[in-house]
């Protein structure tokens, strides 16, 4: 053309989104679909495929989580009308191994190769703003990952008929009075509360005789172990067998979930594993929004009746919280807990503007005292960033997903947010919806992937730098409606779909 | 031997979590057989359970009567050594009280067991079937129905149930979409329920069908539900309206005349085939002409002693009819053309059957065949998929059905769960389209998605760029 100064656009640096069309810059766009960046420029995103073999589709998606198990990775997958199925690989599929119907979201962590899941679903409040909680009169759930159906976490003390100890047999006991009582031990582990309703009393007379514990109740299908537990030379009984403190009684396992009866002896000196903590624990935990750890603790969120509530189990067994000990309070703004992640050493709850910290100081965890992060931010139900498949730390920041953008966060909030070009964009997502953006962070090839509430996708290409201004931001369209994204494999993008019928 | 401890709701025995077998001994003592309590409260996870409450085949047969929230709202009885499934309610309480036969037997061991219902993949196609009825006692207890199941259509192995659908004997499926419509005769009464394929309520519709139950079946070629109302002499005559996909129903039609047995909208769309009016035995198919507003000549002439149960439109125009004389255990299906020519005559088993009646049901191959179920007496319902072309059998299978918990069924039953004998049944679609799990695929150039089943590779949608540079 003649006159007409020549510009090289040596960048594509994706899309513009903040004020009007003429202030888009000339190396970005004032609309794109279906792109993905390399190096400078730009071409068209790579296709989709199944996942699974036809012979084992499911349909219906509604959300998938990576299961990291011992033997391998794997998807948790919950799909329309509430059952969660285990997809082992492209042709072999377990379960359902849950079924709620009035599931329509579930948290979920593994540990130790175990999944807890736990089922929630979204309500509406009198003012129209719609929030998550846990299901009413429903529980956290274990899934061993080999196929059978999860069961609820934790689980009941022995019940049934009165425990009876007798004097005479065994070799060697202090004498006294003591208070005998059976724990049973779960599949998973799992230490429930002494049991049954009515504990053995015995008095020793003989320091040459131990105890015969009969009546030792046969526990659920679930149970491979009991133990004898036992409280040290009691003086003055007064009645209360719940007033004193037990110990597991060395020697006092019973191997098995048949047998009836077990001769014990023991000193009293010889009591020192604890065991009157496990009165206290859930014996079914109630049903939250929120499954993450820290410091080896499983964290649990927002259940039916305490929404501003996290429970924090015993390090090292997700299944044990206690109901007085484990519990931390966040603000009580009427807001629900919408996220928790560790993060440096550090326990965030988030709400959807509010983030508030927790470090361990080595105490039961409400003794923990919350400092204010942020009043401003918060992040939604999906909202947290997860790096690769590990969980969220292997890289120096998490990624937020806020009302006004997505955030940074490396322990405080860096401004602007890295959603800063699109900002008009991000502002046009309903409230209502930030429940249904999910975010992944596929760091080896710098790309953030994001659901969006009208089920098409935000891709951001970090790979120029992790800022504002130097990050590539896109949208991926597609004939199927995206509800789900999970990352597998380190980097393999799993896309679940829930298309309506029109 | 000491009485049994668990003789009243207070001490009733406390299942823990299920499934749950226990046995009981000791329910005899000095001379007296006792009633014993157990008691559950479900968690939301069980969905529909199997109740069995077990003697033996000879002296001790215990009834168990059902109550729940407290030990004197009772939901109702299983029979002597009879088994039961019913849907739970979270957090609800359910007792059972075990009620020994008269004459204190003895000996006395009481086999319980309490099941979770089976809860298996439902591909596309499997057979669903709601149940026919509901006790007003569920009702009454806050129950919003009864559980629903699903047939694999090629094994009649039940595969799964849902929860709590209002009961009924009819309905019918869109077979492009996959969406249903049920009458809801016993909850709410006069309303049509559109479901989405994976049974989401989509439309309650108030629709009077002035008798117990409606007549509902669709119209392939309109896509669109056709509803018959029975009519009620002498006031008000049989009458047709349509539902949408969208749930919007149509002003009724009256026609002349009183009581249908079968309904279908023609093939052209310019007429309503119409059987039993006037009297159910040996009536004709009538066709009503939509824009004369009347009947005109009958499409087929009445069978001699025979009712016509149920009427399918295929793809074609064909039309297939389905005859029933329960006297005599009679059952045959005839296709007709368009014109109203007999093509194909294809006659059931012979075998005992109950009275309940037969019915037809479209498949999911493009009016390739058609289904026919059939409830025999043997405590099975039998399900045949019938080749359109040359009434050839494509599949055949039984499913045990509801009769089979009313029989005893001694020590080690084949089955816990069954589905209703009732009738109509609709093939499940639940799959939405599209709908599944994908991956991103590095240099992949298309997107290969799922549809009802089938692969298929798509464009990528129009990948864009749009930049605001206009040069200087």
């Amino acid at each position: 053309m003649r006159d007409h100064n020549s510009i090289l656009l040596e960048e594509f640096n994706g899309l513009w989104r903040n004020g009007d069309a003429e202030v888009c810059p000339i190396d970005h766009f004032t609309d794109c679909e279906n792109i993905q960046f390399i190096q400078s420029g730009v071409e068209t995103r790579d296709g989709l495929n199944l996942y699974q073999s036809l012979a084992t589709a499911l349909g219906n998606v509604l959300r998938i989580y990576n299961y990291v198990m011992q033997t391998g990775e794997s998807l948790l997958v919950l799909v329309e009308g509430g059952s969660i199925y285990h997809v082992v690989s492209s042709t072999v599929v377990h379960g359902p191994i849950l079924t709620i119907p009035a599931m329509t979201d579930f948290g979920f962590v593994a540990i130790a190769g175990r999944a807890f899941i736990t089922p929630f679903k979204t309500e509406t409040n009198a003012l129209g703003i719609n929030f998550q909680r846990g299901l009413q009169n429903e529980f956290v759930y274990v899934y061993k990952g080999d196929g059978t159906a999860a069961r609820k976490a934790a689980g009941p003390p022995p019940t049934g008929t009165a425990l009876v100890a007798t004097p005479g047999a065994g070799t060697f006991s202090d004498l006294g009075f003591h208070i005998f009582a059976v724990v049973y031990e779960t599949d998973t582990g799992y230490l429930t509360a002494p049991g049954p309703e009515v504990f053995a009393k015995a008095t020793s007379v003989l320091t040459t005789q131990g105890y015969t514990i009969s009546n030792i109740t046969i526990g659920p299908s679930n149970i491979t172990k009991r133990h004898i537990v036992a409280t040290k030379f009691i003086k003055d009984y007064n009645g209360d067998q719940d007033g004193f403190q037990f110990f597991f009684v060395p020697g006092g396992n019973v191997d098995d979930n048949t047998t009836t009866s077990k001769v014990i002896s023991f000193f009293d000196i010889d009591l020192l594993e604890d065991a009157s903590h496990l009165i206290d624990n859930f014996s079914s935990i109630p049903a939250g929004v929120r499954l993450t750890t820290y410091h080896g603790s499983m964290v649990l969120t927002t259940t039916f009746t305490d929404i501003s509530v996290a429970y924090v189990s015993h390090p090292g067994e997700p299944e044990a919280i206690d109901q007085v000990d484990g519990v931390l309070i966040a603000p009580l703004d009427g807001n629900p807990i919408t996220n928790a992640q560790e993060f440096r050493d550090v326990l965030y709850l988030f709400k959807k503007t509010r983030t508030v910290g927790f470090s361990d100081n080595q105490d039961v965890p409400s003794t923990w005292t919350p400092f204010v992060v942020d009043e401003g931010i918060g992040a939604s139900v999906h909202g947290v960033g997860t790096v690769l498949d590990s969980g969220g730390v292997n890289v120096d920041f998490l990624l937020i997903v806020d009302y006004s953008g997505l955030m940074l966060f490396n322990g405080a909030y860096t401004r602007p947010e890295l959603s800063w070009k699109i900002r008009d964009l991000w502002f046009s997502f309903a409230r209502n919806d930030f429940s249904k953006i999910q975010i992944m962070n596929d760091s080896l090839n710098q790309i953030i992937y994001l659901t969006l509430p009208d089920k098409k996708m935000l891709i951001a290409d970090y790979s120029n730098s992790m800022s504002a201004k130097q990050i590539r931001w896109a949208k991926w369209k597609f004939d199927i409606e995206v509800t789900t994204i999970t990352l597998v494999e380190t980097n393999k993008l799993i896309i679940g779909s829930n298309n309506q019928l029109v | 031997m000491a009485p049994p401890t668990n003789t009243t709701s207070a001490t009733a025995i406390v299942i823990p979590s299920l499934d749950y077998t226990n046995i009981q001994t000791g329910i005899h003592d000095a001379g007296t057989t006792f009633t014993v309590w157990y008691r559950y409260t479900p968690v939301g996870a069980d969905g529909i359970i199997g109740l069995r409450f077990y003697g033996d085949p000879i002296v001790y047969k215990p009834n168990t009567e059902v109550f729940i929230d407290n030990d004197t709202t009772s939901l109702g009885s299983i029979g002597s050594n009879l088994m039961s499934q019913i849907p739970t309610l979270t957090g609800r309480i359910l007792f059972f009280k075990v009620i020994p036969n008269g004459g204190n037997p003895n000996p006395a061991t009481l086999n319980v067991s309490i099941l979770r219902a089976q809860n298996n993949l439902s591909p596309v196609g499997s057979i669903f079937i709601r149940a026919a009825s509901i006790l007003p006692s569920f009702i009454t207890a806050g129950y919003a129905g009864l559980g629903a199941g699903y047939i694999n259509d090629n094994t009649g192995i039940i595969l799964k149930f849902s929860e709590q659908l209002p009961p009924g004997e009819s309905g019918d499926y869109l077979p492009t979409t996959g969406e249903i419509l049920f009458g809801d005769e016993f909850i709410e009464f006069d309303r049509l329920k559109l479901y989405s394929s994976s049974l989401v309520l989509k439309a309650n519709i108030v629709y009077d069908w002035k008798q117990a139950t409606p007549i509902i079946r669709t119209s392939r070629e309109t896509k669109k539900f056709y509803i018959g109302s029975k009519g009620s002499a002498p006031t008000f005559p049989i009458e047709y309206v349509t539902v949408d996909s969208s749930g919007i129903l149509s002003s009724p039609v009256v026609m002349v005349g009183f009581g249908i047995t079968a309904i279908a909208n023609s093939h052209d769309n310019l007429s309503v085939y119409v059987a039993g009016v006037g009297g159910s035995v040996g009536a004709a198919i009538k066709k009503w002409n939509k824009a004369g507003a009347a009947f005109g000549a009958d499409f087929a002439a009445g069978v001699a002693n025979k009712i016509v149960q149920d009427l399918l439109v295929m793809k074609n125009g064909e039309v297939v009819a389905l005859y029933h004389e329960s006297a005599t255990d009679d059952i045959f299906v005839r296709v007709y053309s368009s014109a109203g020519a007999i093509l194909n005559t294809f006659t059931a088993p012979v075998v005992p059957y109950t009275f309940v009646s037969p019915r037809l049901g479209y498949a999911n191959d493009d009016s390739i065949s058609f289904w026919l179920f059939l409830h025999q007496s043997d405590t099975f319902s039998r399900f045949i998929n019938i080749k359109l072309s040359d009434v050839s059998i494509l599949r055949n299978f039984t499913t045990p059905d509801f009769s089979y918990l009313d029989v005893d069924q001694g020590v080690s039953p084949t089955f816990r769960f069954v589905t209703s004998d009732s009738c109509p049944f609709v093939l499940s679609l639940a799959v939405n389209k599209y709908s599944g799990l994908y991956f991103v695929e590095i240099d992949k150039t298309d997107d290969t998605v799922i549809d009802g089943g089938v692969e298929l590779d798509l464009k990528i949608p129009d990948p864009f760029i749009k930049t605001a540079f206009v040069g200087d």
